[in-house]
C-alpha cells in the first residue's frame, strides 16, 4: 500500500510540476495529453505493484496471436 | 552548418542512428544469425547491407520532393489523412513497444552480465532519471553529445577486436558455400530487422538538416555498418563455433571474457557493458524523441518536453509489465520484433513511395 500512495504521490509531484507551467503558456492541449498519460501511468503502476508476478505482456501478447512461449 | 539550432545535420542523424544500433546488434544478431545459418553466419550483414542502400536511395527520392517534412507529414501526404493516420497510430503503439523492451533489456544486461541479485529497478530509475534530463536540452544536445560518444565506441569496438584476434580460429568461418545462400537470407533477418531504425529516423525529419546528403553519407554509414556487423559475427563465431554462440544468451560478452593480453590484460568486459550502456541511452533516447515528435504530430502540440517526465514513469512500468523474464524478452525480439520492424522500417516506406509514384508525389 505505501508504493501505491508513493507512486500517487510521484505522479501528483511531476504533474502539478508540469501542469502549471503549461497552464501559464495556455498549453490546452498538451494539458491533455499529460492527464491522460498521467492516468494510465497510474492505472498501469497500480497493477503493477499489486500484481508484481502477474502474467507478462509478451505473454499475453503471444496467446493472442496463437504463439507458443 | 546549420541553419537553426534546433535542428541536426543528416550526419549527426545517421550518427544517432549508428550508436543505437549498436546494442542490438550485439545482443541479437551473433546468436541468431549462427542459429540460422550456422558457420557462414559472418555473411548475412551483406544481404543486409544490400536492402538498406536501398533504403538509403528510397529516402532521398522521397526527400526531394518533402524537403522539412517529417515521416508523418509524407505517410499522410501520400496515403491520405485517414489511411496515414492509421499506419502512424501502428508505428505509435510499436515505438512505445520498443522503448520499454530496451529500457528493459538494458536492466537485465547488467544485472545478467556484472550485477547479479540486483534489483532491476536500481538500474531502470537511474537510466531514466539522466534521460529525463538529457531529453529536456532537446534532441540537438542528444546529437552533439553523440558525436563525441561514436567515435570512442568506436575505438574501443577496434580495440577489443585486435585483442580477440589471438583466440580466433578461422576454420570455425568455413566451410561456406552455394548451400549457404538460403541458410545466409534466413539468418540477414536479425540484421535486418535492426537496420530498419534508419526509416524510424525520419519520424524527426523535419528536424534534420541538409537531407540532400542522404544517398553520401548514408553510403559509407552502409559500409561502416557491414563492417562492423560482420566483425562481430566473425569474430563470436571465430572464437566459439557457431555451435556455442547460438546457445550463448551473451555471446559477444562471452567472447570479451576469453580476452587475456599476455596474462597482464584481463577482465576487459567491464568496458563492453560500459559502452553497451551508452549505446542503450542512446538508443532509448532515440525512441522517446520518436514518440515525443508523433505525439507532437498527431495532437498538434506546440511543444511535447512537458511531457517527457510523465512518459518516462509510464514507460518504466510498462517495461516492468512487458516481461518476466529474459527469455521471453528473446522470444518477442526473434518472434514478433524483427518481423514487425522490417514491416514498418522497410515495406512500409517501400509501399509509400510506389503509392507515391503511382499518385505523382514523389
Amino acid at each position: 500500500m505505501e508504493m501505491v500512495i508513493l507512486l500517487v504521490v510521484i505522479v501528483a509531484a511531476v504533474s502539478a510540476f508540469e501542469i502549471a507551467g503549461m497552464a501559464r503558456k495556455k498549453q490546452t492541449r498538451e494539458i491533455i495529453i499529460f492527464i491522460v498519460l498521467a492516468l494510465f501511468t497510474l492505472a498501469m503502476g497500480i497493477y503493477y505493484i499489486l500484481a508484481p508476478h502477474d502474467k507478462s505482456l509478451i505473454y499475453y501478447a503471444f496467446k493472442f496471436l496463437g504463439l507458443d512461449l | 552548418m546549420l541553419s537553426d539550432d534546433k535542428k541536426i545535420s543528416i550526419r549527426q542523424a545517421i550518427f544517432l542512428f549508428v550508436t543505437a544500433s549498436f546494442t542490438p546488434t550485439v545482443r541479437i544478431v551473433p546468436a541468431y544469425a549462427a542459429q540460422k545459418a550456422k558457420q557462414a553466419a559472418w555473411l548475412s550483414p551483406v544481404v543486409t547491407a544490400v536492402l538498406l542502400i536501398l533504403l538509403v536511395q528510397l529516402w532521398q527520392v522521397i526527400y526531394r520532393k518533402y524537403r522539412d517534412k517529417s515521416l508523418m507529414d509524407i505517410y499522410c501526404d501520400i496515403a491520405g489523412p485517414a489511411a496515414g493516420t492509421v499506419i502512424l497510430i501502428i508505428y505509435l503503439l510499436w515505438m512505445v513497444l520498443l522503448s520499454a523492451l530496451y529500457i528493459r533489456y538494458f536492466a537485465m544486461r547488467l544485472v545478467g552480465a556484472i550485477y547479479p541479485n540486483t534489483d532491476i529497478s536500481v538500474f531502470i530509475i537511474s537510466m531514466l532519471a539522466v534521460i529525463v534530463y538529457t531529453l529536456g536540452f532537446g534532441v540537438t544536445t542528444l546529437a552533439r553529445f553523440n558525436e563525441v560518444l561514436l567515435p570512442f565506441l568506436v575505438i574501443v569496438f577496434c580495440l577489443i577486436f585486435i585483442m580477440m584476434i589471438p583466440n580466433f580460429r578461422t576454420d570455425f568461418l568455413t566451410p561456406v558455400s552455394v548451400r549457404s545462400i538460403l541458410p545466409v537470407l534466413n539468418a540477414s533477418m536479425a540484421p535486418t530487422g535492426i537496420v530498419a531504425y534508419f526509416s524510424f529516423m525520419f519520424i524527426f525529419g523535419d528536424r534534420i538538416n541538409n537531407k540532400e546528403n542522404i544517398n553520401k553519407i548514408g553510403f559509407k554509414m552502409v559500409l561502416f555498418l557491414l563492417i562492423t556487423q560482420v566483425v562481430i559475427i566473425a569474430s563470436i563465431i571465430s572464437t566459439f563455433s557457431y555451435r556455442i554462440a547460438q546457445r550463448t544468451q551473451l555471446p559477444f560478452l562471452a567472447a570479451v571474457k576469453q580476452i587475456s593480453v599476455f596474462n597482464l590484460l584481463e577482465k576487459v568486459e567491464s568496458i563492453v557493458v560500459s559502452v553497451w550502456v551508452l549505446s542503450d541511452f542512446i538508443i532509448i533516447c532515440f525512441f522517446i524523441i520518436c514518440i515525443l515528435s508523433m505525439l507532437k504530430s498527431f495532437f498538434r502540440l506546440s511543444d511535447p518536453k512537458p511531457l517527457i517526465g510523465i512518459y518516462v514513469i509510464f514507460s518504466y512500468f510498462l517495461a516492468m509489465l512487458l516481461a518476466n523474464n529474459v527469455f521471453e524478452m528473446e522470444r518477442m525480439s526473434e518472434d514478433i520484433a524483427l518481423p514487425v520492424n522490417i514491416i514498418l522500417g522497410f515495406v512500409i516506406p517501400a509501399i509509400m513511395f510506389v503509392v507515391g509514384k503511382i499518385r505523382k508525389k514523389v
